[in-house]
């Protein structure tokens, strides 16, 4: 190292550095894909889905970081937000989405009409899911989550709009929609990161 | 010499280029270990014990040696003092740019 650094390069290659190995894209797919896989199956299989992968899926993201990240660029944690800050948000967002998805309804003149809820369905999961993408792309400052989380909002209201309501077909779609491109850049960011990052022998007197 | 220019007497241990770029690094994360601060900074193993060592007695960041299964893993974390030093010698570098501008 010369004498001149870039502190404002240290600092964003610090803070972007966790989301380089494409761990979360696949993370993120593998989840989106179970739950659809859940929905087809049948629905109500979906809450069991979706613990399955809160509970279990996190772990294994963990030992992935474990096993392919940190003996590559070594171990960190990020800065953690303050965690009822954070549910506040979500639950805030969530209920918003919630709420336009009624009102949506509710134009349409169908609040009683189960197909109507099923078609509005895409719209609701288009945006609680683009907020979660939004959060991310605040997080890391990348570019890559803001597209994901347009994508989101934009699949989720054609698949609104030009959806039938006759079954939930919508919302699987729309999971399916984000789940390919996010495994398609997962998969390349991490082939990109093992062969950008060889494994380096662990300093001893750190 | 002009009078209105700001004295220039930045904290040495901060405006040091290779410890600068240490609080920099765990100013942006939680905590990190050895490898990641070598990999962030560019720093060499030598360099980095050093400055790191000196931090530490400043009381600027913490290390902590730990275990991971068998693996031993030393983290660093950025302490109160350190997050101080770093927001004043910040503010002491932004009045010295403002003035020469």
């Amino acid at each position: 190292m010369n004498g001149n650094i870039d502190v404002g390069g240290i600092d964003r290659r610090a803070r972007t550095a966790g989301y380089d190995d494409g761990l979360l894209e696949i993370f993120a797919a593998t989840a989106l894909l179970t739950i659809a896989l859940a929905w087809i199956v049948n629905a109500a299989f979906v809450g069991i889905a979706a613990a399955f992968v809160v509970l279990l899926g996190w772990k294994a993201f963990d030992r992935a970081k474990a096993l392919i990240t940190y003996p590559r660029i070594g171990y960190y944690r990020e800065r953690s937000d303050e965690p009822k800050r954070t549910a506040r948000g979500i639950l805030l967002f969530i209920g918003g989405a919630f709420l336009l998805m009624v009102l949506v309804i509710l134009i349409s003149g169908g609040l009683a009409d189960p197909t109507e809820w099923r078609r509005a369905a895409p719209l609701m999961s288009g945006i609680s899911l683009a907020g979660g993408f939004w959060y991310t792309a605040d997080r890391s400052g990348l570019l890559r989550y803001r597209l994901i989380a347009g994508l989101s909002v934009v699949s989720g209201v054609l698949l609104w709009w030009f959806g039938s309501g006759e079954s939930y077909v919508g919302v699987v779609w729309h999971l399916v929609i984000l789940s390919v491109p996010l495994a398609l850049v997962g998969i390349w960011s991490l082939a990109r990161f093992i062969r950008t990052h060889p494994v380096q022998e662990l300093p001893t007197d750190g | 010499m002009d009078d209105t220019l700001p004295r220039v007497d930045p904290d040495r241990l901060v405006h040091e280029p290779g410890r600068l770029a240490i609080l920099v690094v765990l100013n942006a994360v939680e905590e990190a270990d050895f490898l990641f601060l070598m990999d962030q900074t560019g720093l060499t193993k030598g360099n980095l014990s050093s400055h790191t060592a000196k931090l530490e007695d400043a009381g600027y960041i913490t290390i902590e040696k730990t275990f991971v299964g068998k693996i031993p893993r030393t983290v660093y974390r950025l302490a109160e003092p350190g997050v101080e030093a770093l927001r004043e010698y910040h503010d002491h570098m932004a009045n010295v740019l403002r003035a020469l501008d």
